[in-house]
């Protein structure tokens, strides 16, 4: 996934979704030129959540086979599930300012993204701690397993706490068909990404593990 | 429309997350050099070090 | 032994060692009516809100409390090497588990029983009338806060800078239950049963479900040495 044509076809359904979102897609009614957060809003939010089921997979892989590259997967994964949950975060305090007057409203889908997002914070905590030594690794697998155990049941808890406070569209909005053509687009564009960075970063991990056992076998050595 | 800026705002928020981490990327990888070329220097000396043995 | 028996042994163990020491009921009680005090002073407890934070000041004090006794779980173990001779013993360590989570559960549902006289007193209910829904969302809550607690005790067991990491840890993992309680609470204080605390109470059992059923997977993997 590092090769030149997959950052390329990345590189263009990107731009390819920048020109839907600006210049093929028309302003909704009610919200305005605003709604337009939506096409980056939405996508980031499938992507972290993709991002946290790839940690999952990972550490599950990683006590199946104690393989390192599972492990990285993880790690990778976490990394990169945090910074598009942080861009969910960020772009939706931004939409619902002019919508509903206020950055923030202790609604169910803000509360359940910001939880969540808490609990991978602490993951990455965990792995920042110790390094790569294999006790940390094992350790941070049983916690991504939980982690992603736990993100239906903070969903659940978090509906029945506030089920007659939402104003957050529904997640399964009725959209015009241009509309939704655009979100499938740049869910494309956002999950290429997504794929192309996870790369990036495994192959940093990969490098750093090679370069920190070298180091220690030339110190071991003198 | 003069919701624009927060749409700008919003936007530009993506591309400073995303340049951050790329910058936090470079960074790593940046220490990662320098780490190699320590190693390196360290090889070098050691094979300096074999005749005089 | 059987799996169960082991279990047992375990938690006969973990409450002979208390009733002897005393050392995690009696400071945590303690500690709860000094939460008590620090929230009557942030948060003006006698005023005409406390229907609204009663419940949240109740369940903020359980959890610190929880925190706090939930990290000295595997400390005694820890501190005498006294893991390892567990470990080795014949068996699933699941069991270990099982016996660990089960003192946990007691210890926690016995913190909050014993703290309640002070919630009534400083809070001015009569609680007669609330006493048994109110007992079914504590042994709940309990449950809760035992089955996810106990793994991550042990996970933050062999950690850098365990007393930290634990609350950093599990926190996070325990909100939802501790939403669920909270409204739970809300609900029995202001009198409305059944229909609506229903399903906050269904939360409640299948987090605890889910958290047992999983860490009994894991907890070999946490574990190991």
């Amino acid at each position: 996934m590092r090769s030149v044509p997959f950052s390329c076809l990345v590189f263009a359904v990107m731009l390819v979704a920048l020109g839907a979102i600006f210049l093929w897609v028309p302003t909704e009614k009610e919200m305005g030129i605003v709604q337009r957060i939506f096409y980056f809003h939405v996508p980031a939010a499938f992507s972290s959540f993709l991002a946290f089921f790839l940690v999952f997979v990972g550490s599950i892989q990683y006590l199946r086979t104690r393989e390192d590259k599972w492990d990285r997967l993880a790690l990778c994964s976490a990394e990169l599930g945090v910074i598009f949950a942080l861009i969910v975060l960020i772009t939706g305090p931004l939409w619902a300012k002019p919508i509903w007057g206020v950055y923030w409203r202790w609604e169910p889908r803000l509360t359940s993204m910001l939880i969540t997002f808490t609990i991978y914070v602490a993951y990455l905590m965990v792995r920042g701690y110790g390094a790569n030594s294999a006790p940390v690794q094992r350790i941070s697998a049983v916690l991504g397993i939980l982690a992603f155990a736990n993100v239906p049941l903070v969903y659940y808890a978090v509906d029945l706490w506030a089920a007659d406070q939402q104003l957050h569209p529904p997640r399964n909005v009725e959209l015009e068909p241009t509309m939704q053509y655009t979100k499938w687009i740049c869910c494309a564009a956002f999950f290429l990404l997504l794929f192309r960075l996870i790369a990036q970063r495994m192959e940093l991990a990969r490098i750093e593990k090679a370069v920190a056992l070298l180091r220690q076998k030339l110190i071991d050595e003198t | 429309m003069d919701n624009l800026h927060y749409l700008f705002a919003a936007f530009a928020a993506v591309w400073i997350v995303l340049f951050a981490y790329l910058a936090h990327l470079n960074r790593r990888t940046g220490e990662l050099g320098r780490q190699l070329a320590e190693l390196e220097l360290k090889l070098k000396n050691k094979e300096g070090d074999l005749p005089d043995e | 032994m059987s799996f169960l028996g082991r279990a047992l042994a375990i938690l006969r163990k973990d409450l002979k060692a208390e009733w002897r020491t005393k050392a995690r009921l009696s400071p945590m009680v303690f500690f709860i009516l000094l939460m008590l005090l620090v929230f009557n002073f942030s948060f003006d407890l006698g005023g005409a809100a406390l229907r609204e934070i009663g419940p949240g000041t109740l369940w903020s004090s359980y959890v610190f409390a929880s925190l706090l006794s939930l990290g000295r779980s595997f400390a005694d173990e820890r501190d005498n090497n006294a893991l390892d001779a567990l470990l080795l013993a014949p068996g699933d360590c699941g069991a270990i588990y099982l016996g660990k989570m089960l003192g946990n559960f007691v210890f926690l549902l016995a913190i909050e029983l014993l703290s309640l006289p002070f919630f009534a007193l400083f809070f001015n209910l009569s609680l007669g009338f609330f006493l048994l829904p109110l007992l079914a969302v504590f042994v709940l809550g309990s449950a809760c806060m035992a089955s996810a607690g106990t793994l991550f005790a042990a996970l933050s067991n062999n950690m850098r800078l365990r007393e930290l990491m634990l609350p950093l840890l599990l926190l996070p993992m325990i909100l939802p239950a501790l939403i669920s309680s909270v409204e739970a609470t809300g609900l029995v204080l202001a009198n409305e049963c059944c229909e609506k605390l229903f399903p906050h109470l269904q939360m409640l059992g299948v987090y605890a479900v889910v958290f047992t059923v999983l860490s009994l997977m894991l907890f070999e993997y946490a574990i190991e040495e």
